[in-house]
């Protein structure tokens, strides 16, 4: 009994000593060896690719995913500013820049929201930069490290706006459009304005019409008799909503892809962004889903993934309380045989 | 122990608000975001100038607002403990002059930047803001 006893109190006394000695060095190791952080993708609202596509969306909302956390507090007021958008000749683009608090939503940490202001136009190459200053909750990792310093570009095309040839159905859909929008309380106003002519309301809303006079901007805009350059989308959203609002309301229903972009940012504040370009030309935006590690526990337990995380920790208990055992074991048995050699012959 | 230490989250945060200790930020009735007296610290270090005269006891509002994500309002409601107690600020009022001093209990108060200024609204639980 006497003998059980001091053999469980070796056994835990190694494996404390064991557990302790393995996570001091992991941390060490850890702290002297940060990974750099990394961009993994860029994806629109159903999940495709954004990265050399064409035929984006022109009000499109883009996800920007890391692998680290990028939306903590500490790092937010830097990160928000390391987010540009510029089309071809580096006109810059204004943008939304948002994200989902950790303390909100931990799953949405290594994600941060780009909307433009405003609607973008047809046809046209624009460029997504990330400066290598993109800094990590951990405030040490940063975008240069993975990029040599010279951040990231996801360059991309949005579609070529078709112009409808039909007056009648395009005043028709107009309208049914209009009638469908979330904002019920604006839509009196847009039916009433819902003419093939560019309208004449001051709401300052979204159009990427080339034919709208510079004092005003109509909040329906329908092209059937217009020249080729202008647009034919609909934005029928809410007169007292903004286009700089945290939650969107936005319920744009483009004539031609019948694209609905509903409220999607339930839990997001917006941040307006209009950064400098001093974009340099760094990748097109690339996927780096190998390089994960982040903390220590990663490191010695490889890329962490909900189950995968859980079993290994599982098989890391396991090894210690065997090595522990082992160990018990051996030194008994050491203490053993001294003992029957101490022992005089008789 | 997944489990235990998501429920003993759960239980912190409700007891984090209920005592002060946590303050909600809410747009449109959403939580956008929750901070501690612990951020709260590591922001006004983060953000203290070398040539302060004051000795800052907290962030600026305004710093912590954009921190949590908020950049555009046009008013924030502060509300304290103690019920009904609450502030409505303009958007022209929001400056680096109002602070959020942390108290060392970990709760926070909301006062103007100076030793001897009163508090505003003390306990602050929970900051509403309105576009």
């Amino acid at each position: 009994m006497k003998k059980s006893a001091l053999k469980l109190s070796l056994f835990l006394f190694i494996f404390f000593i064991f557990s302790l000695s393995t996570t001091y060095f992991t941390y060490a190791a850890g702290q002297g060896d940060i990974k750099p952080l990394s961009y993994v993708s860029c994806t629109l609202d159903d999940g495709s690719r954004v990265d050399n596509a064409s035929r984006i969306t022109l009000q499109p909302k883009f996800t920007l995913l890391f692998d680290k956390n990028v939306v903590d507090m500490l790092v937010w007021e830097n990160n928000r500013k390391c987010i540009s958008l510029s089309a071809d000749g580096n006109a810059n683009v204004a943008i939304d820049v948002s994200k989902i608090d950790d303390t909100v939503d931990f799953d949405h940490r290594q994600q941060i929201f780009v909307t433009p202001s405003n609607a973008l136009k047809p046809d046209t190459t624009y460029h997504i930069y990330i400066s290598p200053n993109l800094t990590a909750k951990n405030g040490v990792a940063t975008l240069g490290g993975t990029t040599g310093g010279q951040g990231i570009t996801i360059t991309f095309k949005t579609k070529v706006q078709e112009v409808p040839q039909d007056t009648n159905t395009a005043s028709t859909t107009n309208q049914s459009n209009s009638q469908q929008s979330a904002g019920g309380a604006a839509n009196t106003q847009s039916n009433q304005e819902s003419t093939p002519v560019a309208v004449n309301s001051t709401v300052n809303e979204n159009t990427t019409s080339a034919v709208v006079t510079p004092s005003t901007t109509s909040e329906n805009t329908t092209n059937a008799t217009v020249p080729s350059n202008s647009t034919s989308e609909n934005t029928t959203k809410s007169a007292a909503v903004s286009n700089t609002t945290g939650e969107s309301t936005t319920n744009s229903v483009s004539q031609n892809s019948n694209q609905v972009n509903a409220s999607d940012i339930p839990k997001t504040e917006e941040n307006k962004s209009a950064e400098d370009s001093s974009k340099q030309s760094g990748d097109i935006g690339k996927e780096n889903s190998e390089d994960k590690t982040v903390s220590p526990s990663e490191v010695l337990m490889g890329k962490s993934d909900s189950e995968d995380s859980s079993v290994k920790w599982m098989y890391f208990v396991t090894g210690i309380i065997v090595i522990s055992w082992v160990a018990v074991e051996v030194i008994f048995r050491i203490r053993r045989i001294k003992g029957r050699s101490n022992k005089p012959l008789v | 122990m997944v489990i235990g230490t998501y429920l003993f989250e759960k239980v912190y945060t409700k007891y984090g608000q209920v005592s002060a200790k946590i303050i909600k930020i809410t747009n449109k009735d959403k939580v956008v975001a929750m901070i501690s007296a612990d951020i709260l610290k590591k922001l006004m270090q983060q953000n203290a100038g070398k040539d302060e005269e004051d000795i800052p006891m907290g962030p600026s509002l305004i710093s912590t607002i954009n921190a949590a994500g908020v950049n555009k309002f046009t008013e924030l409601e502060v509300k304290g403990k103690v019920v009904n107690e609450s502030v409505t600020l303009k958007q022209n009022d929001v400056n680096d002059d109002l602070e959020l001093a942390v108290s060392s209990n970990g709760t926070v108060n909301l006062k103007k930047r100076g030793i001897s200024s009163k508090f505003i609204i003390k306990e602050i639980t929970e900051i509403s803001v309105k576009n």
